[in-house]
């Protein structure tokens, strides 16, 4: 019987497609130790942080896409920080609003930005270097 | 009486009636007086009616006797200036005679009483007959003069006449001025035509034409008539310039100033008049003589300046008549060459024509290209996305497929194998779940297995897989039964996530390039530049393709409504219909500051199909409204518009035999394409 991980890594994307396919590859690199949750907006996301936070579960990292209905990545990131400061985020872009996002990585907000297309690799080495 | 009277009385009768010349007569008569009287000095003074007193005198006069000689009214003989004169007022015939000694004059008295009588009837002959020689003179003078003037007008007149039936003045003229030089007997008369210039140094005159009497040397090959500064001339050209005449002696002429130049050419005495040709002295006409010092009278000057001033009108009107004549050649050839020239400037015309069609063709695509421009990161986007979910389902697909070979299937498990296969291909892969709703049913499966299946060890991780694989408790019993009631259940289920995450990733790839291949099918219908024909359009599709460029920015916050039936056609040229549209979505995004609600919606409207384009976003002023087609209107800052989409959605509107209006207020701006419906 496999233990139930008290931390989770978050997909937040707007594309059901990129949010399947980097749930997928989350799951199979992250899954044995973090929940992997994700959410198609902004929104969802803080729901679902909220929801986790309740049940004991730490998001560890947040990995986002940038401009989405609603609420943009910039905002949700901005948001997250307010009210969990230590949760690390990364931003996986297909193009990225790059002035608004160097401010954010200029103070820290955002640990790292992987583009669209991505390479797993990559994505994978940037989720283990923002690992608290 | 005596004889010796007698014959005196004779004598002086003789005397009286001897000559009609008054002055003759009186001097014989004194010298007679004077012989028969024996006396020593004899004068006679007449008076009369002549115009001057008359007076004769015989003999001398000794010095002291003259002032012996008189009567009452004081000495009739005065001495001025050294001359013995007769006292002034004398009237009628006084006869002075001074004797040696005194004389008795009885007879005398008598005999002078009838000779004076005598003598006034001879003086009054002698009068009588000068007035009428002198009457005769002027008779003679007059005619003479009537002549000469009578052949000068003659002359003037068939100059003129010569003048009104040439083109060529200088011809009329050789004939004119050889009538006037015999009629006015000059020995040289001639025109001179000047070259004026800004001073006399560079105004001159040349002669032109000439006529010279038999025995003058001709002067018209003179080369110092030729050119001839005013200058040189002082004298006789400032008046002529002044609009006066020059006739003078030219013996009267100062030195210099061209005396010499007339006198070697022997010339006494000259006229010459100006030729004032439309109020610029244009000429001179002269007349000399070589031969005798001529009184030109005013009414010879008189009639040879009229003709001057005939030559002028002569000259403007043969002048007028030439260029009149220029100009009718000028109009013919114009005439001549005028259907080529207009169809010469026609083609310039077609040329200019298709080179502005071409310049504005070139516009439009530059302005699509550059619509593009701006659209470029958002369509990378558009592209990179589903690229992005189309890689990662290729590395899903390779590392699940790792997994599943390294998972032991023990030999005579195929059916399993089998099982999953088919049980994976009649799950209903529907939409996404949301987090909360797949807690839901992680939480309701969890439920269901521990009251269907309680064999089942590990409820947590099992429903979860199911629920990834989208099976519900209920529906989907049959299946749940035939995974959970097998000994092996654990590993049925992980081979179904498998099973089914390889199918995800297979459909993603497949959803993804059909994305991926709207876009570049977009972009190239937004991009075809090929045919320029009108043909049937489907609206739909058109606008899609639109909407699918601006998907990136209208993913930032803007709701679209689009109420576009696929069966609306409209007949059009499709790049251009594009265009339309990109550029009315794209101000209505710009607009609403990528907020609000964007509507599309079509009709039918008679023969014409009419597309309503509405945005949320702030009013547009009146004023502005009717300059928003205009070309170079923007409101946009510098570098973000370029002032010519709007322009080019209403010439394109316009081509197509449609209309485009905008109307904006508080709640909305819609923009209303009017365009002709494809007949079908």
């Amino acid at each position: 019987m496999s233990r139930i991980p008290t931390t989770a890594i978050l997909c937040v994307d707007d594309d059901p497609s990129v949010l399947d396919s980097l749930w997928i590859q989350l799951e199979r690199n992250f899954g044995n130790l973090h929940l992997i949750e994700s959410a198609e907006s902004a929104l969802e996301g803080l729901e679902v942080i909220d929801h986790l936070s309740e049940q004991g579960i730490g998001v560890l990292i947040i990995v986002s896409d940038w401009l989405m209905p609603g609420m943009s990545g910039g905002e949700f990131i901005e948001r997250v920080k307010e009210l969990y400061p230590n949760m690390r985020t990364i931003v996986l872009s297909g193009q990225a609003d790059a002035e608004k996002l160097d401010d954010l990585i200029s103070v820290g907000h955002v640990s790292s930005l992987v583009m669209k297309p991505w390479d797993e690799t990559e994505l994978v080495a940037a989720i283990n270097n923002a690992m608290p | 009486m005596k004889v010796e009277q007698l014959a005196y009385v004779l004598k002086c009768n003789t005397a009286i009636g001897s000559s009609l010349d008054l002055h003759e007569m009186l001097t014989q008569c004194i010298r007679v007086f004077v012989r028969e009287s024996s006396a020593i000095y004899g004068q006679m003074e007449l008076t009369a009616d002549a115009e001057e007193p008359m007076q004769v005198s015989h003999g001398k006069l000794p010095i002291g006797l003259a002032a012996a000689v008189g009567n009452d009214e004081g000495p009739a003989v005065q001495e001025v200036d050294g001359h013995h004169v007769l006292r002034p007022g004398l009237r009628s015939v006084r006869l002075v005679l001074v004797f040696r000694e005194e004389r008795d004059f009885g007879f005398y008295g008598a005999a002078l009483g009838s000779l004076a009588n005598r003598l006034e009837v001879a003086v009054e002959a002698c009068l009588s007959h000068e007035r009428m020689a002198r009457a005769k003179h002027v008779a003679e003078h007059a005619q003479r003069q009537l002549g000469r003037s009578f052949g000068l007008l003659q002359a003037v007149a068939q100059t003129i006449d010569l003048l009104l039936g040439q083109r060529d003045y200088l011809t009329a003229m050789a004939g004119g001025l050889a009538a006037i030089g015999k009629a006015t007997q000059v020995d040289r008369c001639y025109l001179f035509v000047n070259t004026l210039g800004a001073d006399e140094d560079t105004s001159t005159t040349s002669q032109r034409v000439e006529w010279t009497s038999d025995g003058i040397a001709p002067e018209i090959d003179n080369p110092e008539l030729q050119g001839v500064p005013f200058s040189a001339f002082p004298e006789m050209m400032r008046p002529l310039a002044q609009g006066g005449e020059f006739c003078e002696l030219v013996r009267d002429l100062p030195a210099g100033g061209g005396k010499e130049v007339l006198a070697a050419q022997g010339i006494i005495s000259i006229l010459a008049l100006p030729v004032v040709v439309s109020g610029r002295f244009w000429g001179l006409v002269g007349f000399d003589d070589c031969t005798t010092e001529r009184i030109w009278t005013q009414q010879e000057r008189d009639v040879l300046r009229s003709f001057a001033g005939s030559l002028a009108r002569a000259v403007e009107r043969i002048s007028a008549e030439e260029s009149l004549q220029e100009a009718e050649e000028a109009l013919r050839a114009m005439n001549a060459t005028l259907e080529q020239r207009v169809e010469q400037r026609t083609a310039e015309l077609n040329a200019a024509l298709d080179n502005l069609t071409l310049a504005q063709e070139e516009m439009i695509r530059q302005e699509k290209m550059a619509s593009i421009g701006q659209l470029v990161a958002g369509i990378a986007h558009e592209l990179n996305t589903p690229l992005g979910a189309i890689n990662a389902s290729a590395t899903n697909l390779r590392s699940t497929l790792l997994e599943m070979f390294k998972k032991k299937i023990p030999a005579g498990d195929m059916d399993q194998l089998l099982f999953t296969c088919s049980t994976a291909d009649s799950i209903n892969v529907g939409q996404r779940l949301t987090s909360r709703e797949e807690r839901t049913l992680v939480n309701e499966l969890g439920h269901h297995i521990r009251e269907r299946f309680p064999a089942v060890v590990d409820v947590a991780s099992i429903s979860r897989q199911l629920a990834e694989c989208g099976l519900r408790p209920e529906s989907d019993d049959a299946t749940l039964r035939a995974l959970l009631d097998h000994p092996r259940n654990e590993a049925r289920v992980d081979l179904l996530v498998h099973m089914m995450r390889l199918r995800r990733a297979i459909g993603t790839i497949g959803m993804g390039s059909e994305k991926a291949a709207k876009v570049i099918r977009a972009l190239k219908a937004y991009l075809h530049t090929g045919s320029e024909e009108m043909a049937p359009v489907n609206l739909q599709q058109n606008i899609s393709h639109v909407l699918t460029l601006y998907a990136h920015e209208m993913r930032k916050g803007i709701v679209e409504e689009i109420s576009v039936a696929d069966t609306v056609w409209v007949m059009g040229n499709q790049d251009e219909l594009g265009q339309v549209w990109s550029n009315i979505i794209g101000n209505a995004i710009h607009a609403m500051h990528y907020e609000g609600v964007l509507t599309i919606r079509a009709r039918y409207v008679g023969d014409m199909v009419e597309v309503a384009i509405g945005n949320n976003g702030p009013r547009i002023p009146e004023a502005n409204l009717g300059r928003l087609f205009d070309l170079m209107f923007t409101t946009k800052p510098l570098g973000q518009g370029t002032g010519i989409g709007l322009s080019i959605v209403k010439r394109v509107v316009d081509a197509h035999g449609g209309a485009v209006q905008v109307s904006s207020d508080d709640e909305n701006t819609v923009f209303t394409v009017t365009l002709p419906k494809a007949k079908t």
